[in-house]
């Protein structure tokens, strides 16, 4: 079923169930692994994708077809993530770096990571990258979206997209010759 | 060494992030939880047309039947969890609009049945008699034992205190006036019988 069909059902109140049904069952697994990818534990990406869908499903009746099905899903997950992380944060009150620290030993523990060290400083490096930066590397990386898709999703131009997906990459380029040579 | 480009491209590409088995068909029902759940609210009464509406205390007797009836399907084990917190969060208008469901659902049979078990027998036949406007409706076992029970001043007093009109014709037709005359002290009662 095409995106625009789903929407057709959602916007319909006799079958707006029926159509939210079908949007979980085709979203919820990308959503999981793009939220996954920016907060990285997975039972805080359960609490985020499950606020997401909360307010993709309070969002339905007033979904005006502005933007496609598919950037507005991913613009509230996205949005949804960034929140929490900040939050996180903020109420941590512990420096990135600080925090870069005690989130790899908590790496070392967390059950569904599963990696090596090098994989571990692979994750740090990403967590440490600046917020905007961190979600075009996430999408253009691991999600493979097309610039002109993001722009929709982030209301970022394309070249800006360049720009930063090109600073993150020398950014973990960069943190991994340095903790690697460590080693 | 690898140069570190090639490092970060195979490195980065492999999932090294792992999710619970069955994770997934989970997360779907957790997600219709927390949403669609929420205004869920289940209707199980049959839909029939409610025919009694002209007696008052019928009425009344309904609307205590619907909310019995209400409160038995709300507290069943089966449907606790679903609808106990989904009660709790509704608005005054829709617990109203509910309960009017409710009520417009019950069947004829229903409030017969329940009138029957805890109502006086001859107030319930009398009630449920008295709306039939034809008269060949009406059972002879009513009225053979109205002519048993309208001896019973009280009851009858009972009943046509709360609503004159109740008694219908044929009932009326099926009880010997002699009869009602040694039971009942108040002529005006007659006249508003149409006796």
């Amino acid at each position: 079923m095409s995106d625009n069909e789903i929407v057709q059902l959602c916007l319909n109140p006799s079958t707006r169930e029926q159509g939210y049904k079908i949007l979980v069952n085709v979203y919820a697994k990308k959503i999981y692994w793009h939220v996954r990818r920016m907060v990285t534990d997975h039972d805080d990406a359960n609490d985020v994708v499950q606020n997401c869908f909360v307010k993709i499903w309070k969002g339905l009746p007033d979904f005006r077809q502005d933007s496609k099905l598919f950037t507005w899903v991913y613009r509230i997950a996205t949005n949804e993530s960034i929140t929490f992380i900040n939050e996180k944060y903020r109420r941590s009150s512990i420096a990135l770096e600080t925090e870069g620290e005690s989130y790899t030993s908590h790496l070392k523990t967390d059950p569904w990571f599963d990696g090596d060290e090098t994989k571990r400083q692979l994750q740090l490096a990403i967590d440490s990258l600046p917020d905007k930066q961190k979600q075009v590397f996430v999408m253009r990386y691991y999600d493979e979206m097309k610039y002109e898709e993001m722009e929709a999703i982030l209301g970022t131009t394309t070249g800006a997209l360049k720009a930063s997906y090109h600073h993150a990459v020398k950014k973990i380029e960069i943190f991994l010759k340095e903790r690697l040579n460590q080693t | 060494m690898e140069p570190i480009n090639n490092k970060l491209d195979k490195q980065l590409k492999e999932q090294q992030l792992l999710v619970p088995e069955g994770y997934f068909e989970q997360l779907e029902q957790d997600i219709f939880k927390a949403t669609t759940g929420v205004k869920q609210i289940e209707i199980t009464a049959r839909k029939q047309p409610i025919i009694i509406k002209r007696l008052i205390i019928v009425s009344a007797v309904a609307a205590s039947i619907a909310l019995v009836y209400i409160g038995v399907n709300l507290f069943s084990k089966d449907k606790i969890t679903r609808l106990g917190v989904q009660f709790a969060e509704m608005t005054d208008t829709e617990i109203n609009n509910y309960m009017d469901e409710q009520i417009a659902s019950l069947s004829y049979d229903d409030l017969y049945g329940y009138l029957n078990t805890n109502v006086d027998d001859l107030s319930t036949d009398v009630l449920f008699a008295s709306t039939y406007s034809n008269a060949g409706q009406i059972d002879e076992s009513i009225t053979g034992d109205l002519h048993e029970q309208v001896l019973d001043q009280d009851v009858m007093n009972s009943v046509i205190d709360q609503s004159p009109i109740m008694l219908d014709e044929a009932i009326m037709d099926s009880i010997d006036n002699e009869l009602l005359q040694e039971y009942f002290n108040d002529a005006t009662l007659f006249e508003n019988l149409g006796l």
